[in-house]
Formats: structure tokens, sequence, C-alpha cells
């Protein structure tokens, strides 16, 4: 690609990506990296736009993004670093769960265990997936350096801030 | 709210492709089986208000530091 090629390429990008609102202020989303709810989030069943958001200070934390309401975002975790199971999930899927934040007196992180949200990055779209407790297994003990993997697509749909 | 009675083995049909049998009843309690679509979410209601109460209280607040966990949280110090 030549030096004019990669402006008008840029110049393509900047000009498709939409100025959103965030917790971190305003941040530019290209297309693809907008998630649809498929299916409401309970408690949420309005909002249907998300964004993915990684910070390299704060991996392998990732941010849930509403961008239909700038006040709502999750901090998200792969569920394998908490050491997560689920059974019979779509093939493809990316599970994630909502991470707890320690309250006042608390020492520990906690997952959003029965209901990882599950990402598809082929078809650009997630779902809370809710089980019974007696359908998810792992003990639950936060393992940042567990090693996990996404699957393809996956990456470019996450816009990824230094 | 539609109210129906149904005996066990009897079932009733919500639109085309959702089917809801009583396997059986005892005071106090019904046994359901439900048929439908394998994308069709159907949980406990008391399940559904846990989860919804979850999400609400998972909402990030502001000005949260992730620098501890990220670097060195002890054995066991998170569950």
């Amino acid at each position: 690609m030549t030096a004019t090629q990669q402006i008008e390429a840029s110049t393509t990008a900047a000009l498709s990506a939409a100025l959103l609102p965030t917790r971190f202020g305003p941040l530019p989303f290209q297309p693809g990296q907008i998630w649809i709810a498929a299916t409401p989030l309970p408690g949420f069943e309005s909002l249907q736009r998300f964004g993915l958001i990684s910070l390299q200070a704060e991996r392998p934390f990732v941010w849930l993004q509403s961008l239909d309401d700038p006040a709502v975002s999750f901090l998200l975790v792969q569920a394998v670093h908490f050491g997560l199971r689920f059974a019979h999930l779509p093939a493809g899927t990316l599970p994630m769960v909502m991470v707890l934040l320690p309250g006042q007196g608390e020492r520990t992180l906690r997952a959003h265990r029965q209901a990882p949200l599950l990402f598809d990055a082929q078809a650009g779209t997630l779902s809370q997936h809710i089980v019974e407790a007696d359908e998810v297994e792992g003990d639950g003990v936060f393992a940042p350096q567990a090693k996990a993997a996404e699957p393809a697509g996956f990456a470019e749909r996450v816009l990824a801030l230094v | 709210m539609l109210i129906l009675t149904r005996r066990p083995g009897e079932a009733i049909r919500i639109g085309d492709n959702i089917r809801v049998v009583i396997l059986q009843s005892a005071p106090g309690k019904v046994r359901l089986g439900i048929e439908g679509p394998i994308d069709l979410r159907i949980l406990r209601e008391e399940l559904y208000a846990q989860i919804r109460q979850d999400n609400q209280a998972a909402v990030a607040p502001q000005g949260v530091s992730l620098a501890h966990w990220i670097s060195a949280p002890a054995e066991g110090d998170a569950r």
C-alpha cells in the first residue's frame, strides 16, 4: 500500500467511525465495533448497542459500554479467568462474565457466574446465557494469568486503547 | 390475564411453536413440560429476577482502579 493509499484508508476509517459517549469520554467506534444485544439484558431491556473497550494496562479486563446510555458500563473478563465452564454453549461464541467489584469491607472479586455474556464475533451480537446454579462448573477464583483464547474476528471488534 | 384449567397430560399452546404440558400436579406444586424453539429463553421467574438484580449491581462505578487485581492478587483472594 502506498502512502497515499494509507492516508485514504485511514481517512475513510476515520469518516466511518462514530464518535460515541463512553465512561472514558467520546470514543470513535467503527461500525464493526458496535455489538448488538440479540436478546435484551435483564434489567437493561432498552439498551441494544454496546461497545467493547480494552485498555492495555487493564488486560485481561475489558469494558462493555452501552452506546445507548453512557452511564452504563460493565467490567468483563473471559470466564476462563474465573475458572468457569458452561455446558451447551453455542459454537464459536466467547463466554465472558461480568465482574462484581468488592464492596466496602470486601476483599474479593466475584463473577456474575450464572449469567455469562456470549459474544458472537461473526454476527456481531451478544446475549446473556442464564443458567441454573448446577449448570456452571468451576471454583470462581480469579486468575489473571489463565490462558485465554479469542475466536477469529473478535479482536477486530474491540476498541483497543493504549 | 388469561386463566385456563388443565389436567395432567393436557396442554396449552402459545403461538404456533410453544407447547406447555401439565406433567404432574400435587397440592401446592405443578410440574410443567415446555416445548419451544431452542433460542427461546425460558427461566424460572425468581432466577430472572435474581439475574436482573445482579446485572444492575454489576454496573461499574466511575473511578475504578484495577491495578491491585491485575498485578498480584493473593491466592484465594478473589472468589
